[in-house]
């Protein structure tokens, strides 16, 4: 019983933040509520294990990324080939769903490869360092570096490239 | 922007979101209550490793059928006295990987040789017996599946289902061999096992108990999966290979009802509100014949050319899985879903097609971490082999459809080029995009070059201000293609079918009215067509056949909903 009560607990106290984590990197809210109660899904199957780990949560946030990640490949998949027909240049993003309140700099960031808005999303939302990310997705810290440096030079140019979207961001 | 003010904008963006109350825990007891039914249900597709080589092994009569699932709990686990183990017959090389050398699986198989059933879960206990015969001692690892990907083996975890195994019964366990780039210190050493459930090992054949011994080198690694039944091959179900018809023997006579499986009257679409339950409608009076649950959520459908045997795509969280379902003449399911012989996709929802008599599957493929499709695999589902057909340059492949046409004078244009799929070639250029279109690939061709495929129809082609080559469908005679066309006037965008002659790849036609392709809601491509092409049904904002290429609209009951992300959610 007091394992169940400690899932509960890790399960209040995270579900918000993982919640949100994945909405920075998918775009849709439907979809990363999906992926994160999928994850706490597979968390409580083996929580007798997992509740031995001293941050259950990095558990939670790693599988919901990959699962997050696998997603949105198949919604840009989809996407794109939906582009292709009216010629529209494909999107790297799938559009905001309507349920997600889309600031200007959550725009810019959906336009952004899903690899770069990725660690991005982990560094500036989850306050993880390169270190701690490249460790926890399984990528060379000097990729994780790469990509961060890549995807705030992207993000400014995105936000620069609106005008009135960037005052907005400022 | 500073590093600070992005924390504070993403938070201040994503503070509605992480403050809102989370759903009660039940729903999480719930999912994971579905979860395990699932992956009970498809316990037989979890190791398709192993699936795919009992289809190789057991050529013979098929032994008596094993229950997979829970099973019943008053089951006794079986011990090991009553499971006889031993080497199945051959190793399997798996020709996917893109690794080298390639890994080799060998069978471990269990036999009931007990009066009664009992039931078997988890992993053998596997090693090798160096005091017995001396060898090299590879690391063995457990519980994980190794699915092979450009860099590498990616390594997933499998979770064990129970096996009830009936007198008679047989399980395997799938064992992975792994070989460093020089064989060095190669032998073949003896290896005990332990089934599951049994703390008595048994000694397996050595280098002289005959062939199928794994071959271990130094820097060899060894993986083992759980086991799982050896039921019947899952490939007995699929249809024998019809003899090839020329076109002069193929009916033009315009389909119809009960006019036997060509007339298609059958289709397959996804229910809108379930995204696990496949519905088969009949198109000419629009009666649902059946409504069949998936193991997960459906992920895309192909038919195969007797418009009967339909390969389904799942993703139930473990990654994308296929299954053959065969409906019957009355458009209902007889049979249950068969697993296909083919290892869990990593990435889910790539565009796939199905040979005309069902024996190949065509797989687009991402690499890993790869945002394009720039690989197309090809298996054999009847005899496992696969082959894969890279680009040398980054790409992706679009809708694709299989034609079959065999070796008549009509049709020696193609020799066995087979499989059309649309190509974008993602660099920038004249040159790429000279490349881009519809190809036509030779699935039997020798190479791993998916730019050998022949350039059909290129992306550049206007017909009659259409531009864009979107679903493209091949008869499957080889003689023509269907493919969808558009007009992108900004605000005003409007599609049609377009017919070309896959002989030439010159247009032969607008086949179907211009229409308003609003994106969201009006689907707009061919559906079906006949094996000479002469006939065809199409849904353009309005529905109808196509004969001679003259469009009559008629009701064909397309399923309502938004399939404006493509053609994922119906087979015909």
């Amino acid at each position: 019983m007091r394992r169940t009560n400690e899932f509960e607990d890790l399960y209040q106290a995270s579900y918000g933040r993982i919640v949100a984590l994945l909405v920075a990197v998918l775009g849709d809210r439907q979809e990363a509520e999906d992926a994160a109660q999928e994850a706490f899904a597979r968390a409580l199957a083996r929580w007798p294990r997992l509740s031995t780990y001293d941050v259950p949560e990095a558990w939670v946030r790693q599988v919901a990324l990959r699962l997050a990640v696998d997603s949105g490949r198949r919604l840009r998949r989809a996407f794109r080939l939906s582009a292709r027909l009216t010629g529209a240049r494909p999107a790297p993003a799938p559009e905001p769903g309507d349920s997600v309140a889309f600031s200007a700099l959550g725009s810019a960031l959906m336009r952004l490869p899903l690899r770069e808005r990725e660690v991005l999303v982990l560094h500036y939302f989850a306050d993880m360092t390169a270190e701690s990310i490249a460790a926890e997705r399984g990528l060379p810290a000097g990729t994780v570096k790469a990509r961060l440096a890549a995807g705030r030079r992207r993000l400014e140019r995105e936000l620069a490239a609106d005008p009135e979207e960037a005052r907005d961001a400022r | 922007m500073r590093d600070e003010q992005l924390r504070e904008e993403l938070v201040a963006w994503l503070r509605p979101v992480q403050q809102a109350p989370a759903p009660d825990v039940s729903v999480i007891r719930r999912r994971l209550r579905h979860r395990r039914a699932r992956i009970a249900i498809t316990s037989a597709a979890l190791c398709a490793l192993a699936a795919g080589t009992v289809a190789l092994v057991h050529v013979t009569a098929a032994p008596a059928p094993s229950v997979i699932g829970p099973g019943p709990a008053a089951l006794a686990p079986c011990g090991g006295m009553h499971l006889r183990a031993g080497w199945a017959a051959a190793p399997v090389v798996s020709h996917a990987a893109s690794v080298d050398p390639v890994p080799i699986t060998y069978l471990l198989e269990f036999r009931n040789t007990g009066r009664t059933a009992c039931s078997l879960k988890g992993w053998p206990t596997f090693s090798s017996a160096a005091s017995l015969v001396p060898g090299p001692r590879p690391p063995v690892s457990y519980g994980t599946v190794s699915v092979s990907m450009r860099g590498g083996l990616a390594s997933r975890v499998v979770e064990p289902t129970r096996v009830v195994l009936r007198r008679g019964a047989r399980a395997v366990a799938a064992v992975t061999v792994t070989y460093p780039p020089l064989r060095t210190g190669c032998g073949r050493p003896a290896w005990s096992v332990t089934p599951p459930y049994s703390s008595q090992s048994t000694l397996l054949p050595g280098p002289s108990g005959g062939r199928g011994v794994p071959l271990i080198c130094d820097h060899s690694t060894v993986v083992v999966s759980p086991v799982y039944p050896a039921a019947v091959p899952v490939t007995q179900n699929y249809p024998a290979k019809a003899p090839r018809q020329s076109p002069a023997s193929v009916s033009t006579s315009p389909p119809t009802a009960g006019a036997g499986p060509q007339a298609a009257p059958y289709f397959l679409a996804v229910d809108g509100f379930r995204p696990r339950v496949a519905v088969v409608h009949d198109w000419r009076t629009g009666r649902v014949t059946a409504a069949i649950r998936l193991p997960g959520i459906e992920q895309g459908f192909a038919a195969a050319g007797d418009d009967r045997t339909f390969v389904v795509a799942v993703d139930n969280g473990g990654g994308e899985r296929f299954y053959q379902l065969v409906l019957s003449q009355q458009g209902t399911l007889d049979v249950p879903l068969t697993p296909l012989p083919m290892p869990p996709m990593p990435f889910a929802g790539a565009p796939f097609a199905v040979s005309d008599d069902g024996s190949e599957l065509a797989l687009a493929l991402a690499p890993t971490n790869a945002a394009e499709d720039d690989e197309i695999m090809v298996v054999s589902l009847v005899t496992g082999s696969v082959h894969i057909w890279r680009s040398p340059d980054p790409g992706s492949v679009s809708g694709m459809s299989w034609a079959d046409p065999g070796s008549s004078p009509a049709t020696a244009w193609a020799g066995n080029n087979r499989l059309l799929f649309g190509w974008t070639d993602n660099r920038a250029g004249l040159a790429a995009r000279q490349r881009s279109g519809l190809r036509l690939l030779d699935t039997t061709a020798p190479g791993t070059n998916l730019l050998s495929s022949r350039l059909l129809i290129p992306a550049s082609v206007r017909v009659g201000g259409l531009t864009g080559l979107a679903y493209p469908l091949i008869n499957s005679a080889g003689t023509v293609v269907f493919a969808t066309m558009g007009t992108h006037a900004r605000g005003n965008p409007r599609a049609a079918v377009v017919e070309f002659s896959a002989t030439t790849g010159r247009p032969l036609g607008i086949v179907t009215p211009l229409v308003g392709e609003s994106g969201m809601g009006t689907w707009c491509g061919a559906l079906w067509v006949n094996p000479s092409g002469s006939h065809a049904l199409a849904a353009c904002g309005v529905q109808g056949q196509i004969s001679q290429g003259r469009f009559t609209p008629e009701d064909l009951h397309f399923p309502p909903g938004n399939f404006s992300h493509g053609s994922n959610y119906f087979a015909w």
